[in-house]
């Protein structure tokens, strides 16, 4: 290589330090908010003075600062490092890269003061609502510009590997992103969502899969085939078995998302799709995790020496983990046993905290030096923070683990009489406290080692200078024509843009083939005559629920078990969902299913229940919701809620918005009455009257069509 | 039911072939394709990450 020929240009360091300190900065925000719901378990009543610090409200804060606060910090810190030397090309753009990163923490800060009050689609992974679903999306294409722009204009002639999970990171997550935002608006900060019912579930679904599969884990895969040869100074076992890995991933992993929903109201055949997939899943995930591990075969004194080894070996040991339990779990018979259960809390821990946290702190311990020119403040801290960082994933994960078989076998256990023998279910609930606590001390233990974290890479980062521009030499691109020798895929890796083509059709497949015939069934899900549209007052009882986030801890989803119809009652048709919007089926039963409480309790225990809990259900952990007792219902958006909600499709007769809110109060004054007759002080303008209102309409439309029968 | 309901979709039989066709594809030329491609290519592509190109790695490279 002549000198002559060589360009020089310069890495952009600030960039990846500026994201590499958000990442410390939410990351332990993010954590921080983890344990105060943890504790919130085992002491229902703790900081819960506030409405805005009430677990409904703060579990999405918690599930959303962990994701795209932390991990999508550090995934971009990471990017930006990697990218750049790999291409061997400054970033694109400068401006860009700015606009993205700003971009992006005024995106978290605007969760950080929406979903606390309230404001939430109730969607998992998707609860921000319209105007920052907008402000994600041009971000997002903003960091996707600059990404494609570098890949444009750089010197290394291949793609290596780690730039396609990238792309295909940034192709995939705006198309979920856009196809499951469609929403219309009802207010600024208030939409219902296109979809209803199971159309709303299986596009979520579809959607929360997939962005745990190109938002956890494509880039962090990415960030794995670059970090680990790089630290462990040598290649990647097989290059091969990466294009396989790649290859295989993406194109199993959207077909998938329906593994969610088995034994739900979802059609059959979609069910089995979804298993059939996750379960092939298994193979490019292990083989990626072996190609990963392969690695660093012969290099294991370095893993002894190396703290960000260390995490990057907990990393691809939890993720080959998390991806084994993945596939065992779309199983019909062990998602029968799992689902709703902590179960699910331990894996998608085991995930985030190994996995997504291991290669994060791993990167950010080899980043800070390289970029500070200096030494790593502390190796021993390191150390520390990596041995109490897999001390709490453990004391996370097992207790989990434990608890949610322990609580499914009881929610299934019969006695020789074929009646259940937890027919409470807090009986269930009061077996997991030693549980909860201990994952509490679990999550703890992670947010202390954390902290270390944080300081050692504060210090690291004081004793040197950050080197904002790294100076870089490299060759140009010579633009002659591909010679005939080369193979089409060595082509496709120098066009980025085609490779791009590629990602899509691969990703499209899955998701076509999933959604056309939901979408042709659409007209045909069997629809059941007495399935009619909320009232007035259930919508704003609805909003009400949605903004408390009871989806949280309460499904409306019971599966065709006769543990579960002896328990609940009829097991939920998908005809039952039409005028949902959105869809409120939940993931995980803290409490118990509310789809047929309507009618099962008079008003007056709903009165009483959510005042004080445990006056009607002692050892009850639901928190109390005292602020609805005071708080009289918003009528303002009403009309605007009925014409939004004719407009997506549910009959409510022209003009009825004009009678809507005379109607919901007329309701209202009905169940006041009769709750003024047991001797309860309360006022129909009361937002419980709402609460209340729809909590006894849930799943009583088929009971109505029984009784007619009769 | 759900069978039922499927059948009422025009050329729903097609589908599920479709998909097969499409698998079966995909992971064939995928694999041939793998397993032909040049070794040697294939070990310099894997070598990418492990050289930055900056200014120390350069000189000293060149000392």
């Amino acid at each position: 290589m002549q000198n002559s020929h060589l360009e020089r240009f310069e890495y952009d360091n600030a960039i990846v330090r500026n994201f590499s300190v958000a990442t410390v900065i939410w990351g332990i925000v993010g954590f921080l908010v983890g344990i105060i719901i943890a504790l919130k378990l085992v002491y229902p009543e703790f900081l819960n003075f506030l409405p805005e610090l009430s677990y409904g409200r703060l579990r999405p804060l918690h599930t959303n600062a962990v994701i795209f606060a932390f991990a999508g910090n550090v995934m971009f810190a990471g990017i930006y490092y990697s990218l750049q030397r790999l291409c061997k090309s400054r970033m694109f753009s400068d401006m860009l890269s700015k606009i993205h990163f700003w971009g992006w923490q005024t995106i978290i800060v605007s969760a950080a003061l929406t979903l606390p009050f309230g404001i939430t689609t109730s969607k998992e992974y998707a609860e921000l609502e319209w105007p920052i679903d907008i402000a994600i999306a041009l971000i997002w294409v903003a960091f996707g510009v600059n990404m494609m722009g570098t890949i444009w204009k750089r010197r290394e002639k291949h793609m290596y590997v780690a730039i396609w999970f990238y792309i295909a990171t940034f192709l995939t997550v705006a198309l979920l992103h856009i196809v499951n935002s469609f929403e219309l608006p009802v207010s600024f900060l208030k939409s219902y969502s296109f979809y209803a019912g199971v159309q709303d579930a299986l596009v979520q679904w579809w959607y929360g899969h997939n962005a745990v599969a190109f938002f956890l884990t494509t880039p962090f895969l990415g960030l794995m085939y670059y970090f680990i040869p790089k630290i462990a100074e040598r290649p990647v076992y097989s290059y091969k078995l990466s294009i396989v890995h790649f290859w295989a991933l993406i194109f199993l992993y959207i077909w998938a998302g329906p593994h969610h929903l088995l034994y739900t109201a979802l059609p059959d055949w979609a069910q089995s799709l979804g298993t059939v997939f996750s379960v092939m899943l298994i193979a490019p995930s292990w083989g990626g995790m072996i190609n990963g591990l392969l690695t660093l075969r012969g290099a294991w004194d370095k893993v002894r020496e190396e703290p960000a080894l260390k995490f990057l070996v907990v990393a691809v040991t939890g993720y080959g983990m998390s991806t084994f339990e993945g596939p065992m779990m779309s199983l019909k018979s062990i998602h029968a046993l799992t689902h709703y259960t902590d179960y699910i809390i331990g894996h998608v821990h085991l995930g985030a905290l190994a996995w997504n946290g291991g290669v994060g702190f791993a990167i950010l311990y080899y980043m800070f030096p390289k970029m500070y020119r200096t030494q790593l403040f502390s190796k021993k801290l390191a150390n520390i923070h990596f041995w109490i960082a897999t001390l709490g994933i453990m004391f996370y994960a097992i207790p989990m683990y434990w608890g949610g078989i322990t609580q499914s076998l009881m929610w299934k256990e019969f006695t020789a009489d074929g009646v259940l023998r937890y027919a409470n279910f807090l009986e269930t609930v009061s077996q997991l406290m030693p549980m909860y606590a201990i994952r509490a001390i679990g999550g703890t233990l992670y947010l202390i080692g954390a902290l270390v974290g944080g300081y050692n890479l504060y210090k690291t980062a004081k004793s040197g200078i950050l080197v904002r521009n790294e100076e870089a030499y490299a060759a140009p691109l010579a633009k002659a024509a591909p010679s005939h020798a080369e193979g089409w895929h060595r082509i496709l890796e120098r066009m980025p843009m085609r490779f791009s083509v590629w990602v899509v059709v691969a990703v499209v497949i899955g998701g076509v083939i999933e959604f056309v015939p939901t979408w042709l069934v659409k007209e045909n899900i069997p629809t059941i005559t007495s399935v009619k549209p909320y009232t007035p007052l259930e919508i704003e009882g609805r909003d009400l629920y949605i903004r408390e986030g009871c989806v949280g801890c309460h499904s409306q989803m019971i599966r065709p078990f006769r543990s579960e119809t002896e328990r609940y009652g009829e097991y939920s048709k998908a005809g039952e969902f039409v005028y949902d919007h959105p869809f409120l089926w939940g993931s995980k039963r803290t409490g118990p299913d509310l789809h047929r409480i309507g009618g099962k309790y008079p008003d007056s225990w709903h009165y009483m229940h959510m005042k004080d809990p445990q006056s009607t259900s002692p050892k009850s952990i639901m928190p109390a919701y005292a602020w609805m007792y005071e708080k009289t219902i918003d009528y303002s958006h009403l009309e605007g809620k009925i014409i939004t909600l004719r407009k997506l499709g549910v009959p409510y007769p022209e003009g009825f918005e004009k009678e809507a809110e005379a109607d919901a109060k007329a309701q209202a004054e009905k169940i006041a009455k009769n709750l003024q007759s047991s001797k309860f002080d309360v006022t129909a303008d009361k937002e419980i009257i709402a609460m209340i209102a729809y909590l006894q309409r849930l799943g009583t439309d088929i009971k109505a069509k029984k009784s007619a029968e009769n | 039911m759900k069978s039922n309901v499927l059948q009422a979709i025009v050329g729903i039989e097609v589908f599920p072939l479709i998909s097969l066709i499409i698998f079966v594809g995909v992971f064939t030329a995928m694999f041939i394709w793998v397993f032909k491609m040049d070794k040697k290519n294939a070990n310099s592509m894997a070598e990418i990450p492990l050289h930055d190109g900056n200014r120390d790695e350069y000189f000293n490279r060149n000392l």
